[in-house]
């Protein structure tokens, strides 16, 4: 609280918001700072800072370019928030919540990508796909991500995208309905609901057969 | 809220006449602006964490469609993209000094400052506006509206490169509710200002306004690197 010009000369007990008012030079220079940062953001996107550091890399793999555009974007960021949003003279929880919040967005990014970019993938140490009860690839994820679309032997349609059995094979000895899904259990509402057996069967048949002519 | 203050007044029992603009839950002025203050830090803090889906969305797709991103992010123009960066920068030096003046009780200074800032904010949709136009005409849309018909630096377009643009449309498209919502709420706070709501001792609107202005220009220091410098 220390500086130019105070627009309370009283003591601070007296309930009132006392803050310090900095002079119009000062946000000037600031501006002036996000300002030059931004040409200098720009102007390294035209170069192929990978390639000057180490010759011979495509371009952008060696994520050198990334790493320097964000953290003039994080400086950026730093300038606004201490300075033209007073984080500086507010009190410090304000800036603890906003800084959480940010930490927690972190939390969520690298989660999410270790989760993603890491499905499909074969685990070198241990020698077994990420789901390790079951042998096979983790469902989820990008399908392009390594590794190829196995469809599993119980599945009618398998979404290779999505890494997930959308009808399995349904089975119609007596017990088992519930392993047609959806479909199964629909069959049992019908059931309940009081329907004739007879009128209940070939309904879900067509029901099958028109999803069969979809696929 | 004049008859509450009297209420108020009534039963007060230590003599102070508070002003109209306290409200009767609170004590003291300081009090009343820190209260505000934090509300608006957790609404902020809020608005970071609702971007945060796009931008994860944004990292998940960039790492797995690494040439469709930076082939995409070549359709996009650098230029018109830093003189938005600067449009919403300076639109942010007019916020803050907007906030200076409130707290310096200088009121046809706010009002000022704040006109530029909206004007500003319209700038920064009118650029976004050709810049969505020459993207809608060059058939560079998500999904199954994605058919380019023109592009830049590549002969045929690239698989998923739909995707980045689908990203682009969402996180832009997002921010731009934002610009125009900060419009409203700028406007609004101009106004108040304009009808002598405010003064030396009661500016804490137009702190959180500016607030929020400078939120929406902290978003686009990110998606301007990442959409159009990758």
């Amino acid at each position: 609280m220390s500086g130019d010009s105070h627009d309370h000369d009283h003591h601070s007990n007296d309930g009132a918001v006392h803050v310090h008012v900095h002079d119009v030079s000062f946000y000037l220079k600031v501006f002036g700072g996000l300002i030059f940062l931004t040409v200098f953001t720009v102007a390294t996107s035209y170069l192929d800072i990978d390639g000057l550091v180490r010759p011979g890399t495509p371009h952008g793999a060696g994520g050198l370019n990334f790493l320097l555009a964000m953290a003039i974007a994080t400086c950026k960021a730093a300038f606004v928030c201490t300075w033209f949003m007073h984080l500086k003279d507010d009190a410090r929880f304000n800036a603890l919540f906003f800084v959480g919040s940010v930490l927690f967005a972190g939390v969520f990014l690298a989660y999410t990508l270790n989760d993603t970019y890491y499905r499909q993938h074969e685990d070198r140490y241990q020698g077994v796909h990420v789901d390790p009860s079951t042998g096979e690839r983790a469902p989820g994820g990008l399908a392009d991500i390594g590794g190829s679309c196995e469809v599993p032997a119980n599945c009618v349609s398998y979404n290779c995208e999505a890494g997930r059995c959308a009808e399995f094979v349904v089975h119609h000895e007596g017990g088992e309905g519930h392993e047609g899904g959806e479909h199964g259990e629909a069959a049992a509402e019908g059931h309940e609901g009081g329907e004739g057996a007879e009128a209940e069967a070939p309904a879900a048949e067509g029901e099958h057969g028109a999803e069969a002519a979809e696929h | 809220m004049s008859a509450d203050t009297h209420a108020h007044e009534g039963h007060d029992g230590h003599g102070h006449h508070g002003p109209k603009w306290l409200q009767h839950h609170f004590e003291t002025p300081i009090q009343q602006f820190e209260s505000s203050k934090l509300g608006m830090w957790a609404f902020l803090a809020q608005e970071i964490l609702f971007f945060s889906g796009l931008f994860v969305a944004y990292g998940i797709f960039r790492i797995a469609y690494p040439e469709a991103f930076a082939a995409g992010s070549m359709q996009l123009n650098k230029i018109m993209g830093g003189a938005n960066t600067i449009v919403l920068l300076f639109s942010s030096l007019t916020a803050a000094l907007a906030v200076r003046s409130a707290q310096l009780g200088k009121k046809d200074e706010v009002t000022r400052y704040l006109f530029i800032t909206i004007i500003c904010a319209f700038g920064f949709m009118v650029i976004k506006y050709f810049e969505y136009t020459a993207k809608f005409e060059h058939g560079l849309l998500p999904g199954i509206h994605w058919n380019p018909s023109h592009l830049v630096g590549i002969d045929a377009p690239l698989d998923h490169m739909h995707v980045f643009f689908g990203v682009y449309f969402m996180l832009t498209g997002l921010h731009g509710v934002h610009v125009l919502i900060g419009i409203g709420i700028l406007f609004w706070i101009m106004m108040r200002n304009h009808n002598g709501e405010f003064s030396k001792e009661y500016w804490t609107p137009v702190d959180l306004a500016a607030l929020y202005w400078h939120l929406v220009d902290l978003v686009w220091i990110y998606l301007f690197p990442l959409l159009y410098l990758i």
